[in-house]
């Protein structure tokens, strides 16, 4: 067994109890729909985990080869970005004043997220091409998803309470974006155990992404 | 063949069009539309054959991104014109893919039924049945937002149709491999647990 491969299974059993932990606490009737949006993005992760252990599994292992969880990580941003764009914002689109600065802030950390996947492009262009664009490809939601991640950190709390509420998921969100680039990014330049350790710490960022749902409802 | 297992499958099944009305006649329609949506994959699937990659790596990651996208195709249609409530397309959603699955089923019977014994072909029903059926539903689930909530109709048809394709592409990587009898059972396990979740919750 190589240290990748039990990398990936420590983190798929870490998504297991996330997600599990969010179907017994999120999956109520009176649940918000930003709590359920947030289950949505753990069961994708949940499902990117898996299919990484099962294609090492069946497979003769290949880190750089493209496969189907590049589309289950896709989910998994798409799912944390609508639920800032649509379980949230209209919510807080009522707001405060002052909203222009938050979205140029945002704007810029958009830029930033930006040139790291340009980054990733040079990386992966002279070892696997396709790979690269696949990463590219399925890292594209994270762009609106850190908008408002960024917008939503950056509002005024004392105006709206649900802010202050969220404020740990935005920040623990935002790691989990730079922690999946920066996965990709040391899957091509580093011993494998730096990607596999990558891994580990994306799926803790799920569970606290997890916790601080569970504890936004009562306070919502 | 795969013309002629369509015909001698679908004409009977579409009397159920003339008889039926209301819900089930709807129902017995997506299923219909679930044959021909194995029948146009099947050449979809001829066609991308002849992409240099290995058949295994093609069943288990290009195989599901084709099958799941054609499958909700008829669903995405119906989604838009008709906006209907969340219970007639995620009915519609499990007709097709259980259609999907009749034509699948029925192909790879033809094809092994020397090798195949009564327990394979049991596991196979149910397996292939219940995953196609599932993951379709799942992709509808996502669509249903049409009505209720525009902003999330997008991305959660996006998002579940990810679900879903991870879910038949691990479907297909373990029954390709030693774990076959794992593979077989989790689309059952799944189904099971999901039709007692949403017995025990209803969704808004």
């Amino acid at each position: 067994m190589s240290k990748y491969f039990i990398c990936q299974l420590i983190a798929c059993a870490i998504a297991i109890i996330a997600f599990v932990y969010s179907v017994v606490h999120l999956l109520k009737k009176e649940t918000p729909l930003y709590q359920r949006i947030i289950m949505w993005s753990v069961g994708s992760f949940l499902l990117y985990a898996i299919v990484s252990v099962i294609n090492s599994l069946v497979f003769p292992v290949k880190e750089l080869e493209t496969n189907v969880s590049f589309i289950s990580i896709f989910g998994c941003f798409l799912a944390l970005f609508s639920a800032n764009y649509g379980g949230m914002d209209r919510v807080v689109s009522d707001a405060p004043s002052g909203k222009k600065f938050p979205s140029i802030i945002a704007l810029i950390v958009d830029a930033i997220f930006i040139s790291m996947l340009v980054m990733i492009y040079f990386v992966w262009k002279d070892v696997q091409y396709i790979t690269g664009i696949c990463f590219i490809i399925s890292y594209i939601p994270i762009l609106p998803a850190v908008y408002y991640n960024v917008k939503h950190l950056l509002l005024p709390v004392d105006e709206l309470e649900i802010l202050k509420r969220n404020r740990g998921i935005n920040i623990l969100s935002i790691l989990l974006y730079v922690s999946f680039i920066f996965y990709a990014i040391t899957l091509v330049k580093c011993d494998v155990l730096l990607p596999g350790l990558c891994c580990i710490v994306s799926a803790c960022i799920v569970m606290g992404i997890v916790i601080l749902a569970k504890k936004g409802i009562y306070r919502w | 063949m795969m013309f002629k297992i369509l015909l001698a499958i679908s004409l009977p099944l579409s009397m159920m069009v003339f008889i039926f009305s209301g819900r089930a006649r709807r129902n017995s329609i997506f299923l219909l539309i679930g044959l021909v949506v194995t029948f146009i994959a099947s050449y979809v699937n001829l066609w991308l054959g002849y992409l240099p990659v290995s058949d295994i790596y093609y069943v288990s990651n290009i195989g599901p991104i084709v099958e799941e996208i054609l499958k909700a195709i008829p669903i995405l249609i119906y989604a838009f014109i008709k906006k209907p409530e969340r219970q007639d397309l995620l009915e519609g959603g499990l007709s097709v893919g259980l259609g999907f699955a009749i034509i699948e089923n029925v192909t790879y019977m033809i094809r092994f039924a020397d090798r195949i014994s009564l327990l394979a072909a049991l596991f196979r029903g149910l397996g292939a049945g219940m995953l196609h059926g599932l993951t379709t539903m799942v992709v509808a689930f996502g669509m249903s937002f049409i009505t209720s909530k525009k902003k999330l109709f997008f991305v959660g048809t996006l998002t579940f149709m990810s679900i879903a394709i991870s879910f038949h592409s691990i479907y297909n990587m373990l029954v390709q491999s030693k774990f076959q009898i794992i593979g077989f059972l989790i689309p059952i396990v799944t189904f099971i647990t999901i039709l007692i979740i949403f017995k025990k919750h209803s969704f808004e």
